[in-house]
């Protein structure tokens, strides 16, 4: 008897321990189109071994004590656990990082990933989805007038548990409302169609095959829908100055010194002036003030006071007016208030004449073991040299001698590349780089330049408003670098001695300028327009069209930068 | 007792022995268990705030701390941040506080992958992040031991003051 009892509980202690404890599991990745991987579950955790999470599109990558997953543009790291011999990804707990928590299927050991839709934004005539894991499928959509509808895939009822929504029963449709603004209709298929309505009404359905990062652009022209326009908020308050209470000052723009290298007016706007004029230098060959709650004229026996200056205009505007300013030559601008007056400084730079017999330093950003910024298919290293590559063959056929910090892939430190340009006495320095940001959204260019320094940024914004030209990207304009580092700026910008600029031609980690930047299109044209950019900083080309006289009502590039 | 019936008791008894110890000898051995999951215990850290990045500013937001037990505030404070900068929060591997001067160890593999942008938010995250901690003036980036020049654009090599809430200096 005794040793029936010994059998029976060494039995019993071997069910416990294996069905107790650890039990085979699937992992249902319903955000990837249903497709399935066996596991182990281990309490309320399901562990996939690594090897087979590629099965579902999840891709693993095995460090010391952790296992990095990375989903779409997104990577969490977790620790993993060591089954059969195989390591083992927690999966509830990876989804759970990444925003969307998992369900365990009731009665079944099945863990199943939904996507979890996180937000639906309306701006500037476009929409965007953003869901907490990649959307496997495209967007079906349809629409109607005023509203666009946006198919999201999501297999079950995922969208009725994202935080905001609510449910509103007294629609024919199960449907959601969100800030008031959003409607989504939640379909049978498997699938979520989500309704937005926007101030700017659609007639034509929007193409089915979107993927769900990009936005769904809102086209404008469109008959209204009699429906009423759910409210958005213009974020955008105007400014409500009252046009008709403004009162004519009569202007005064005097000379005090014409100086070798610089030009000092006195600019005086009466004494009704209450706030701070604006001073937008758009362009080497031209600048404007923006002057707010006073306008003005100028007397009509008005002669400009400087050979350097070739015309000045006072345009009535609601707010205002603006003082338009043509120069004959590129020259930098400050405005500074003295007593009652406002000096206006223009400088030139000290570099001026032809390209040809230049030396122009180009620094292709990073390389070697320093990537720069990844992402998907693109790696800063080699973007920049393609571009730096061929800038270097433009600036060669403008005649300039040009010397490339390198034109392999390899690693030279900060300090080396800012000696290379030091020790050949270079005129001009010119760093290539690609940008990224803590999260997705941003866009654009920006060329930056150490400053404070108003000949820098002359030469930073003479060629921000040429690749603005160019680049089908948004033009986020020529800053200091003391804007985003205040102790030092860029080193290579800081140890260069010469005038110099390091441009990010946008950003890695936004879908449309990565696909841009990857084209040859683009380099070449970026390339190309850092050339007139240079030239126009000499002086060797005029202004741009949109600056010359009669036509500067616009920035085309939005490359001014307000003081 | 018959003799025939021991028997095969006792080959049941030995199966399931075996079977036993098959099972011991393929469970998850504590070895292969990472230290953060042997104390998943999440425990809020002191009240500090955890930097919220938009576009080129930080700030501090009002989201509490959280972190693991036994992980100091200072590491915890640092991966917090870079996860907020969007870099990958193993870039830190450690975090020792000396005086008034914390030292990161960062993941060499790890620290050449942004955009200036992205950089500048990392480091003012980590400036704004461990300024919350009392007496903290200065804090020092290295990998593998040494001093880092540089993480691809700004020269990170001398000691970085921390950021108090505000964005002002830590002074001495």
């Amino acid at each position: 008897m005794k040793r029936i009892q010994l059998v029976l509980a060494l039995w019993m202690a071997l069910i416990t321990a294996g069905f107790g404890q650890i039990k085979p599991a699937e992992f249902l990745a319903a955000f990837q189109n249903g497709t399935s991987v066996r596991g182990y579950r281990l309490g309320d955790e399901c562990f996939v071994p690594i090897d087979r999470l590629a099965g579902v599109g999840i891709n693993a990558t095995l460090r010391a004590n952790v296992v990095d997953i990375k989903l779409g543009d997104r990577v969490v790291t977790v620790p993993y656990r060591t089954f059969a011999g195989s390591q083992s990804v927690p999966m509830k707990r990876t989804l759970e990082a990444f925003g969307a928590p998992p369900v365990w299927e009731k009665g079944r050991d099945r863990l199943v990933g939904y996507n979890q839709l996180v937000s639906v934004e309306v701006d500037s005539g476009q929409i965007r989805v953003v869901s907490a894991l990649p959307a496997a499928a495209p967007l079906p959509a349809a629409t109607g007038s005023a509203v666009v509808l946006v198919g999201f895939k999501n297999p079950d009822k995922t969208i009725k548990s994202a935080k905001g929504y609510v449910v509103d029963p007294g629609s024919p449709w199960p449907s959601l409302a969100f800030n008031g603004k959003l409607l989504a209709n939640r379909l049978p298929a498997n699938s979520a169609n989500i309704l937005v309505w926007s101030d700017q009404p659609v007639t034509e359905p929007t193409p089915p095959t979107i993927p769900t990062r990009e936005p769904v652009k809102v086209e404008p022209k469109i008959e209204p829908r009699n429906d009423p326009p759910v409210e958005i908020k213009n974020p955008v308050e105007p400014i409500d100055i009252g046009a008709e209470k403004l009162l004519a000052t009569a202007f005064k723009i005097t000379g005090d010194i014409e100086g070798p290298t610089s030009t000092l007016l006195s600019l005086d706007l009466g004494p009704r002036l209450t706030r701070q004029p604006n001073l937008r230098d758009l362009d080497p060959f031209y600048a404007e003030i923006e002057v707010t709650g006073v306008t003005g004229t100028l007397p009509e026996d008005f002669e400009v006071p400087s050979k350097r200056i070739k015309r000045i205009e006072v345009d009535p505007m609601e707010y205002g007016c603006v003082v338009r300013i043509w120069m004959n030559e590129p020259l930098a601008v400050e405005l500074w208030k003295s007593g009652e007056t406002f000096k206006l400084q223009f400088l030139r730079p000290g570099l001026s004449g032809k390209l040809a017999g230049k030396v122009v330093v180009i620094d292709a950003g990073h390389g070697g073991k320093d990537s720069g910024a990844k992402f998907s298919d693109a790696t800063e290293k080699i973007l920049t040299l393609n571009v730096a590559t061929r800038l270097a063959n433009e600036m060669s056929l403008a005649g300039a001698k040009v010397i490339m910090t390198r034109t392999t892939d390899e690693f030279i430190a900060l300090e080396k590349r800012a000696d290379i340009a030091n020790d050949a006495g270079a005129d001009l320095f010119i760093s290539v780089h690609i940008n990224s940001s803590a999260k997705v959204g941003m866009s654009g260019s920006i060329t930056f330049y150490h400053g404070p320094n108003t000949v820098k940024e002359l030469l930073a914004r003479s060629i921000q408003t040429e690749i603005a030209s160019v680049s089908q990207l948004p033009s986020l304009g020529a800053w200091s670098d003391k804007r985003i580092y205040p102790t030092k700026g860029f080193a290579v910008l800081r140890q260069t001695t010469m005038p110099g600029v390091l441009i990010e031609l946008g950003f890695i980690n936004h879908p449309k300028d990565r696909a841009r930047m990857l084209t040859a299109d683009f380099q070449t044209k970026v390339a190309k327009a850092i050339v007139r950019g240079v030239k126009r900083f000499l002086g060797e080309a005029s202004a741009s069209p949109a600056f010359t006289e009669g036509d500067s009502e616009s920035d085309p590039g939005g490359s001014g930068s307000s003081r | 007792m018959k003799k025939t019936p021991s028997i095969v008791v006792m080959l049941v008894a030995a199966l399931g022995f075996g079977g036993l110890a098959y099972y011991v000898s393929s469970s998850p051995s504590a070895r292969n268990v990472a230290a953060e999951m042997r104390k998943p215990k999440e425990v809020i850290g002191g009240g500090f705030r955890i930097p919220s990045v938009d576009g080129e500013n930080v700030t501090l937001s009002d989201e509490k701390l959280t972190k693991m037990n036994g992980v100091s505030d200072e590491l915890a404070l640092a991966q917090a941040a870079a996860k907020a900068a969007g870099a990958n929060r193993s870039l830190v591997t450690g975090a020792k506080r000396e005086g008034a001067q914390v030292t990161l160890a960062l993941d060499s593999a790890r620290i050449f992958d942004m955009g200036s942008m992205q950089e500048s938010t990392l480091i003012k995250s980590w400036q704004l992040a461990l300024g919350q901690l009392p007496g903290v003036q200065t804090l020092r980036l290295e990998a593998d031991g040494k001093p880092i020049e540089s993480l691809g654009h700004f020269e990170v090599d001398q000691p970085i003051a921390v950021l108090r809430d505000g964005g002002k200096p830590a002074q001495p």
